[in-house]
């Protein structure tokens, strides 16, 4: 294909195909399967499955019965961890947009939430609250919270004062304000913050499992490396990211293509389309 | 909130206009460099049902005067009142100022908090008033700069305003387009008798549009000139090449 092919040619040359929507994922998603088949043909069978080897462990794990309560243990962390992070994270950073004096208080904490590395505030939490629930929310809130404030800080701040001023115009109350006018000039930051925020919910949880817990995916994960049954690690890993993809396509997606469609192409397929 | 129903129980626009005073009006910023007086003093009348325009150059504090009158913003002394007591004032920004999540309809829609009889068939009408029957529920990003302000107009009609605030509304569109919605808004002025307060800094347009042109500069008004021409005014006959001419001079004279 030249260098000035574009993706309208494209089209043009595959007809009525799209190529840009479920298909594209498809092939994402085979490539996938391909690389992972490519790389374990490198490896020792014993360190690196094959994806149909894992996926059959997959399978006997469901059949097990162990993957429900192991996944809705890691759940419950995240759950707990992501939304306290969100409820502070988007506090922060929105007493950080509204004021100049709150974000200059506020910025040496994010700061430091940002600097520090992943393992350190799981190492921290895990130190003061040992195999408790509360290890993976405080790791989770030390971890997200800053990222989620600087992302609702910079909508906040970007908030167009002319719609502000038109809503007062017209005697518009406080609350409608709020609910019709500020939020929604948000949304695109608050999914981002979102999305991020539960990612790094995920990561944080799932490594403070693996310190300071005797349930959940990350535990599961490290039960199985202290076994040397990596190919149960690789399992378990594989359980991880479907429900990631599960979430990611099955609900966030659908409601943020909701919330955004107003947007025009460009800043739909920013955010991801459909 | 003005009435939305009329003598004989229709919905729909009505002819309340209201008259706007404003006497001793001052404006001052307290700035970096210490206090900017905007303009002092100023008085103004406008009378129900009247066309008048405030015409000065950038920066001369037109747009100012509007959000002190629709109450936007305070002014440093001075009183503003109005006839009836309890009007409703629309206001036309100059660009459309859209909530660009919501369709036409929900724009509209958005203004109408205090208003429980309002329905989307009021939203319609007021849409089919600006000739955009065909885009009920198009989000903003989907129509033309031109459409977006007409959905600006129907949006502050639609309140049925005894006031209409136009702070230089068409000034970002191009000159057809411009020409298009100036004709719309006298129509519509004609038909519903609004008083209109309209803010521009283009003479042609004042006088086009205007029963009354009052010029601000220097941080007063320094000219009031009735505008006699005949409706529907040409730009290039004489009497409006006349009356130009003489507006400019006084335009140039502060």
């Amino acid at each position: 294909m030249s260098a000035d092919t574009t993706r309208a040619d494209l089209r043009t040359r595959l007809g009525d195909v799209d190529v840009t929507g479920w298909p594209a994922r498809v092939v994402g998603v085979v490539v996938f399967f391909v690389g992972w088949f490519a790389v374990a043909s490198v490896f020792p069978n014993e360190l690196m499955p094959f994806p149909v080897e894992t996926l059959e462990v997959v399978y006997s794990l469901f059949q097990s019965g162990k993957v429900v309560p192991q996944v809705a243990a890691t759940l419950k962390r995240i759950f707990w961890g992501f939304l306290a992070s969100m409820f502070l994270g988007i506090q922060m950073g929105v007493l950080m947009g509204l004021d100049q004096y709150q974000r200059k208080f506020i910025t040496p904490h994010i700061v430091i939430g940002l600097s520090a590395p992943l393992i350190a505030w799981s190492v921290i939490a895990t130190l003061i609250f040992g195999f408790s629930i509360y290890a993976p929310i405080l790791a989770t809130i030390l971890t997200a919270a800053p990222f989620i404030a600087i992302t609702v800080w910079k909508g906040v701040e970007d908030i167009d004062t002319d719609l502000l001023e038109m809503s007062n115009s017209f005697g518009i109350s406080r609350r409608r304000t709020i609910f019709k006018v500020v939020l929604p000039s948000v949304a695109p930051e608050l999914f981002t913050s979102f999305r991020f925020g539960l990612s790094l919910s995920w990561k944080i949880v799932t490594i403070t499992e693996i310190f300071a817990s005797n349930s959940g995916i990350g535990y599961q994960i490290i039960r199985a490396y202290g076994f040397v049954r990596f190919d149960e690690a690789w399992a378990w890993a594989v359980i991880f990211m479907g429900i990631v993809l599960l979430l990611e396509y099955g609900l966030i997606k659908p409601v943020q293509w909701r919330v955004l469609r107003y947007r025009p192409d460009t800043d739909i397929s920013f955010v991801g389309g459909r | 909130m003005a009435s939305h129903t009329h003598d004989d129980g229709s919905d729909g626009p009505t002819e309340a206009a209201g008259a706007i005073h404003i006497e001793d009006l001052t404006k001052q910023f307290d700035t970096d460099e210490g206090v900017e007086r905007v303009f002092e003093n100023v008085d103004i009348d406008i009378e129900p049902g009247s066309f008048v325009t405030l015409l000065g150059r950038s920066g001369s504090g037109k747009s100012t005067i509007l959000k002190l009158v629709s109450g936007v913003m305070k002014p440093t002394s001075g009183d503003i009142w109005f006839e009836p007591d309890n009007v409703e004032i629309g206001y036309v920004f100059q660009s459309p100022r859209l909530l660009p999540w919501n369709t036409c309809l929900d724009n509209i829609e958005f203004v109408h908090e205090h208003n429980p009889g309002y329905t989307e068939e009021m939203g319609k009408e007021y849409l089919d008033l600006v000739g955009l029957s065909e885009h009920y529920h198009k989000y903003p990003s989907q129509l033309s700069g031109g459409q977006r302000q007409r959905v600006g107009i129907a949006r502050a009609l639609s309140i049925d305003p005894d006031i209409l605030l136009m702070d230089e509304p068409f000034s970002n569109l191009d000159e057809i387009t411009a020409e298009e919605l100036r004709a719309e808004l006298l129509s519509i002025w004609q038909q519903l008798n609004k008083t209109i307060f309209f803010v521009t800094h283009d003479i042609d347009e004042a006088i086009e549009l205007s029963d009354r042109i009052l010029m601000l500069g220097e941080g007063q008004i320094y000219a009031d000139l009735e505008v006699t021409l005949e409706r529907p005014r040409s730009l290039d006959s004489e009497e409006f090449l006349a009356f130009r001419q003489r507006a400019i001079d006084t335009f140039h004279d502060v």
